[in-house]
This record gives structure tokens, sequence and C-alpha cells, in this order.
């Protein structure tokens, strides 16, 4: 739930063990942890250190993979392949309708808690609903794995990162979303915060500094003060629905134009289609970060089998994405403004997300702060960095280094005539708190009831709501009551209530109903449920894995086969192998990692003639041609001989 | 905030108007690094909340005393005055002022409207130079009226005097308030800002 009472009673003391930073981001997600010497790094897995933020699933809403191995999905199902759920979180389906049309798996159905009146939007796989921070848990708990495979002990405690613009609601969904998936979540940071700890390390980086954050979903800009240890957020501002994927989806827009002038056929609805071509000029906006020119090639089975190539330049690439580039100068000039800054008076910009690697961006941000950014960290690492380097400062107190954020919004109370009355404003440095006392109209009032909101508008309907509650007085002669109810946002600008009695300087209790989110039950709930599926969630894990495994031999097998070294095979041999494929072929259809397991080792066996007789022709082939050839090429002999064993090794490579 | 504690008491001061910014910055700062939650973490969930309060406190009061304006306004809050907010002209330039608002509800496209525009936001850069100049003669008087007080150990024996200086800045922000929601909207039509 976005508003917490004071909940804090007798707690174990900090458990040991390694605390990890998190970026769990729109597009990728890393983890990252300080080492003995004191330097941040991000953990490696399989694919890099970028662990899609992907959640794949079966069929039937049954858990299938995360990360690398979903992001495969994408293409292939993408009716139950979940993206870009940061997008969602902390929304309600009203908030989120604009973005329905980019995202496959539209089926999203609003529930209104019974008990509390909280607006959630849930995603239907087949029938089985999850919640934005049901999804991004199963996403953090793979950076979980991924961090405990690496050190072999449990990681339970995370710094997670946020965009520095994410109200309340967005924020406490970031937190359930650690807690569902069994993660103390010490702290949150907002994103370009964390980026400036991780290049203020190093004392170069002292000054006034402004953090330009261009990611996947959203935008942020932040103004720092960096002085001895002590970061001080002067201003930020930004878009929490601003980012590399809207620049995707121009792309995509104009694809789809292309096929329909050129080819006469209609596929914005087609998912399938939608997402090749989005894979498709992903690959074509990072192309052009490094290259002139380039193509984006589309072939689709059964719509476009003769493929269709579209050339794109930077200049035209430019042109199309400069609209949105340029949504990001206001907030860059509204964060100077409210530092009570001039351009001039930034001495450094920093630059973070993947999306500054496009050279419009560099040359946009140098146009606005007139200087040259830095980039010397990866753009795409230095968040998680950051937080790492923050979990370290709040468990190990050994650096003198201080954090000190502000809230990005404003924080309201309703008045008469559906007036925002501000009370917290933006840019105040947390923990920030404001007291209001209450009084009642009329004799013998029994309630009186308080709506918190957040956003810079004048007009209720025009602000984010937050929550309502209702403070209990006993029946009393008008205005003779006093109660001072305390708004406090704490360090992670989540927002905390409490009431007291003036006259009786009793605490008064309050009981705070959100707006948006998950309750603490249910989110206890999903921490249950999270774990009763844990063995199963392991197990559809598994398969994944062995079917990944099975797919890659199956396709190098099926290339052996039609080698010339295989004639050499028996017709016996031969039927062996296609009858043990087509046991391999039936287990995929299953769920049972075990049979998988099976299947390839028996497939195995039988291939071991075949992968003799392959390496067999390679040496032969490379030792013919040495003797045949310059010594000059020798090399590239001896390479082709070693990629044919490797081949035969890609099929038959299981014994290991 | 509990009784008998205002904003100037989380940094130790009596309620002075003048107060040094460099040293409010660097006091806040280093108040900050004793007080702020994130240095008491490995104390326990109860250090923490303890520490969330009294770091909001020092907080909200470099909010409140940060500015010189907001610092005079504040103190006029802790005295249990209230300005009459920014929307009512201040009634001594009440006709001055209704010509100015209509100005600006004029076509700024038309050249001569905005060389009047212009005229104007000059002229209400010049007040607002005069205000910070007013208020740091008020503060002067008022400061060393609280100096005296806190020396003698007890209230101003001048309550006539205190009385007549926050009388002084409460029609002084008034006016104020007003006149900087009219630079802002003569700025907004300017495009300058």
């Amino acid at each position: 739930m976005p508003i917490e009472i004071k909940a804090h009673g007798a707690e174990p003391a900090l458990p040991k063990g390694r605390v990890v930073g998190i970026d769990l981001g729109t597009t990728n997600s890393l983890v990252a942890w300080v080492g003995d010497d004191g330097r941040p790094s991000c953990v490696d897995g399989p694919g890099g250190r970028l662990v899609p933020s992907v959640v794949a699933f079966g069929e039937g809403g049954g858990r299938m993979a995360v990360g690398v191995a979903a992001a495969d999905r994408l293409v292939i199902d993408p009716d139950r392949t979940v993206y870009s759920v940061k997008r969602l979180m902390g929304r309600s389906a009203e908030d989120v309708r604009d973005e329905l049309k980019f995202l496959p798996y539209h089926v999203l159905r609003e529930d209104v808690s019974r008990r509390t009146g909280a607006q959630i939007v849930r995603i239907d796989v087949d029938g089985h609903f999850f919640t934005p921070p049901e999804l991004s848990a199963m996403v953090l708990r793979e950076l979980k794995l991924r961090a405990e495979g690496a050190f072999g002990e449990p990681v339970t405690r995370a710094v997670i990162t946020v965009p520095a613009y994410f109200n309340d609601a967005q924020r406490q969904a970031t937190k359930d979303a650690g807690r569902i998936a069994g993660l103390e979540v010490l702290r949150i940071v907002n994103e370009p915060t964390a980026a400036a700890l991780a290049y203020g390390l190093d004392k170069r980086h002292e000054g006034t500094i402004a953090v330009y954050d261009f990611g996947g979903g959203t935008f942020d800009v932040s103004i720092l003060k960096v002085n001895d240890g002590l970061f001080e957020v002067l201003s930020t501002a930004g878009d929490t629905h601003l980012g590399g994927d809207d620049i995707d989806h121009v792309l995509m827009d104009r694809v789809l134009d292309r096929v329909r002038e050129a080819r006469g056929i209609d596929l914005a609805e087609d998912r399938e289609a939608v997402q090749t071509i989005r894979k498709a000029v992903i690959a074509a906006k990072c192309a052009l970060s490094f290259d002139e020119v380039t193509q984006i090639t589309i072939a689709l089975e059964g719509r476009l089998d003769v493929p269709l190539t579209l050339p794109l330049d930077r200049a035209t690439f430019d042109g199309l994405a400069a609209p949105i580039i340029d949504r990001t100068i206001g907030p860059c000039q509204q964060a100077i403004a409210d530092a009570r800054l001039s351009p001039a008076q930034i001495d450094e910009v920093i630059l973070v997300g993947g999306s500054t690697r496009i050279p419009l961006v560099r040359r946009r941000v140098e146009e606005v702060f007139g200087k040259p950014a830095h980039c010397e960290l990866d753009p795409d690492e230095v968040v998680a960095l950051g937080a790492a380097v923050q979990a370290d400062i709040l468990t190990t107190g050994r650096r003198d280094m201080l954090l000190l954020d502000v809230t990005p919004l404003s924080l309201g109370i309703e008045t008469m005539g559906d007036v925002v009355a501000r009370i917290i404003h933006r840019n105040s440095t947390i923990p920030a708190s404001a007291t209001e006392e209450f009084t009642t109209w009329v004799d013998g009032q029994t309630g009186v009831v308080i709506h918190v909101l957040q956003g810079e508008r004048e007009f209720v309907k025009d602000c984010r709501s937050l929550a309502r509650f209702t403070i209990q007085i006993p029946p009393m002669p008008a205005g003779l009551p006093r109660i001072a109810v305390t708004f406090l946002i704490d360090a992670n600008g989540i927002l905390h209530v409490t009431g007291r009695d003036v006259r009786t300087g009793h605490e008064h209790t309050i009981e705070v109903r959100p707006s948006y989110g998950l309750t603490d039950d249910e989110v206890e709930k999903m921490l249950l449920d999270a774990f009763e599926n844990a063995e199963a969630d392991l197990d559809a894990r598994m398969f994944v894995e062995a079917r990944t495994e099975a797919e890659s031999v199956l396709a190098a097998l099926d290339k052996a086969l039609r080698d010339t070294a295989a004639e050499e095979l028996s017709s016996i041999e031969r039927a062996e192998i296609q009858s043990r494929i087509a046991r391999l072929r039936a287990t995929l259809e299953g769920t049972g990692h075990q049979a998988v397991r099976d299947a390839l080792a028996l497939l195995n066996r039988a291939t071991h003639h075949l992968a003799e007789l392959m390496m067999d022709s390679a040496l032969k082939e490379a030792l013919r041609n040495k003797r045949l050839q310059a010594a000059l090429e020798e090399k590239d002999e001896l390479d082709d001989a070693q990629e044919a064993i490797a081949s035969a090794h890609r099929f038959h490579g299981l014994e290991r | 905030m509990t009784a008998g504690q205002d904003h100037w008491s989380a940094f130790e001061l009596p309620r002075l108007l003048d107060i040094d910014p460099a040293w409010l910055d660097q006091t806040f700062r280093a108040r900050s690094r004793e007080l702020h939650p994130d240095r008491c973490f490995v104390d326990g969930p109860e250090a923490v909340d303890r520490a969330m309060l009294a770091s909001s406190r020092l907080n909200d009061a470099y909010r409140a005393l940060r500015d010189p304006f907001r610092r005079a306004e504040t103190l006029l809050h802790e005295e249990g005055l209230t300005t009459s907010g920014k929307y009512s002209p201040p009634p001594d330039m009440l006709l001055q002022v209704l010509d100015w608002n209509e100005l600006l509800d004029e076509d700024p496209a038309d050249p001569l409207t905005r060389v009047a525009i212009e005229e104007l936001s000059a002229e209400l850069d010049g007040r607002e130079q005069a205000d910070r100049e007013a208020l740091d003669a008020i503060a002067q008087t008022w400061d060393d009226e609280v100096k005296r007080a806190v020396q003698s150990g007890g209230r101003s024996a001048m309550e006539p005097e205190r009385t007549r200086l926050l009388d002084a800045l409460r029609s002084l922000l008034a006016r104020r308030g007003y006149l900087e929601n009219l630079r802002r909207r003569a700025a907004n039509v300017l495009g300058t800002r």
C-alpha cells in the first residue's frame, strides 16, 4: 500500500550477508555489489550483465522464463511474453490506456480492492492474472538468483532504484515487488542520484552536476551539488513516460506504413509481426549510433516471404526521433531554473541510460547545458553501480558519503472547492514533513475526511490521488477537537501519516486507504504464493534451460546430417538418430526438464559415430588444404577446421 | 514540531531575520551529516525512525529559513500572524495594479503593448529590489531588538516597536507577494521565463 503508518517494532537486528544494488529498468535490469576493495561492479551472467526485464509464460499462464531466455520468446509468443512492466507500476488502467496499443499482452483488467477501494491493473495470461509488482518481482528474483550464484550465499537485502520522477504509488509498488521477491528493500534511490554517486566515488566529479538520464521508458534530469562526499540534490524533473521505447514506436509506425504501401498488407494487428518489426527497428536504432546509414529488413513467413528492406540514414532517423528527444529539453530547463542556476553554472553533465548513446541526444544535451557531457561509465551500468554504493553506505557505515535527495512532486490536501492546498513543495529535501491541524465544522461530527494528493496542479482532478482517510473523532461541539496530522515523506520518497490529539497529546490512530496499489495483506499473500511456487518456478526454469540446449543441439545436428561426412553413416545408425531426434522433440512438447535431459543423453549416444566422422573429415580436409595452399592462408584453414570440430562438438558435446 | 520548537531552534538560533546564507548552508550540511537516517542505519529501525524525525525537522527548518522572504513569512506565522495572501491587491496601490493587470491581458503581439509590458517588467524588477532593501531595514531593527531581548534574558521591553515591525513586515510581504505574481505573468507574456 502506498501509505505506511509507522510500522517498525522490535525487528531483529540486520542480518549479515551481502547487500546488492539493483537497477530495475524498463527494458533491462542489473544487479551490482561493492567488493572488499570498495569498488562497485555489476554481477555478470549468461548473456552479459544486462538482464532483459521480460517474463515469458507458458501455455495456461505457467511460468517459463525470465531475462535472456524470456526475451527470445518475444517474437515467438508475444501474447504470453510480458515486457516494459515498469510502465505499469503503481498505475491504474485508465493511466495506461495509451500504452496498451504497443503492448502485445494487451489484456489488462482493472481490479478495485473491495476492502480499500485501491485500484490496480492486472495482466491476463491465459486466465491467470498478475499485478505489475508480481511481474517485477519475477525479474528481481532472477537478479537475486544471479547474485546468489555469484556469491555462493543467500542475498536478502537490496537497494532498488526508481526514476526520480516516480510518484508515491510507483515507489511503493517497487518496494512491494522487492518484498514479493523475498528482498528486504533497504532503500529506494532515485536513478539519476545513484548515477551521481557512482561518478562521485572519485573526487574529480565535484561541484554542480547535472544528470541526464534517458532510458528505455523514462526520462529524468537531476541537478546536484557534490562536495566532500555530500550529494545534495537541488532539483529534479522528468517524465515517467518518455524513453527510447517511444522512438521505437515512431520507427515501427513508419515500417508498418511502408509495408502497407509496398505490399498492401496491414500488420498493425499482427502481434508476432509487430514484435519482429520492433526487434528490427531497435537493431537499426542501435546501428545508427555508430553508422551513418543502415537498413531495416523484415521477413515474415506467410506475410512477407519476400523480405522487405528499408534503408534508414541518420538524418532521417534524427528527423523522426527529434520530436521525442526535444521533449527532454523542457524538464532540463525546469530543473536548472528550480535549482536557481543558469546552464553556465553547471560544471559537469553526466549521461545515463541506453538512449543517451544516440548522437542527436548528445548534441541536444550539449546545446542545453553548453558543454559536452561525460560518459566514462557505461550508461547502462552506472545506476546499478550507484545503487550498490548506496547499499554499502547504509550497511557498512564506513563511507564518508551522504545523499540528500528531494521529493519530485508536491504533496497537497484537498480543500474546499476541489482545490489542492500544497503542504510540501516539490524539490524539498527529504525526509520532509508538514503538520496540519484539523477540526470539526458541526456539533457532534465524528469524522474528518482527508484526501492526500501529489502533483503540481491546482485542482484535485488534475493531481494524483494518493490516499483518503478519515480521522475518527468522539462527538464534541464544533471546533473543539484539534487533531494535528503530520505528513512525512521519508528518505525513500514514500509518505507516512501520523496523527496527534493536540489537546490531550495522545497519538491518534489513522487508517490510511491508498488510492492505487496493493494492500499489505495482498503483498503478504503474494509473498507466500511466491514461496509456494518457488519449486514449480525452479522446474519451469530448468525446463527452459534444457529446451534451449536441445534446440541448439537439434539445429547443429540438422546441419551435420546434411554434411558429406554423414554419408558414411549406416542406414541403421541413421534410423537410430532419427528416432531419437523424434523422441527429443516429443519431450519438448511436455514440461518436464528431466525427460528432455534423458532424451538428449540418448541422442548424444546415437550421434557418437557421426561426431567422429565429422571431426575426421574436417581434419582431413584441413590437412589436404594445408598441403595445397600457400602458407599465408594456413591460419584461415586451421580456423575452418577448428570451426568444423567445434560444430561437431556442438551436437555432441554433452558428455562434459 | 512540538511546542516550544520553532524552525530557528533547529539551528539553535533566536528568531532572527538576518541570517548569513553561507553560515546557514554550512550548518545545514554539517547537521545533516549528524542527523540523517542513513548515518545510523546499522543501529536498527528505531534509531532510523528517530533520525527520520530529527532530519526532517532540520530539512523543514532549512527550507523555511533559507530565503529571506520565506523566513519573514515563517516569522509572521510563528508570531501567530497571517499574511493576507498573494491574491489581494495591496490597498495603497489598488488603482495602479488594476491598470497593470489590464495591460497584461492585452495582446502582447501588438508592438506598443509589448513595449509597455517591457516597461512594466522593469518597473516591477525595480520594486522587487526596493522590497529587498525594505526587508533588510526591518530585519536590522528586528534583530537588534531580538538580540537585546536575548541579552537581557527576557522579552523586549519595547512591545509597541515589536508590533510596528511585524505590521510593517506583514504589509511588505503582502505587497511583494502580489507584485511577484505580476512579475511572473509579465515574464511569461514576454517569454523570458
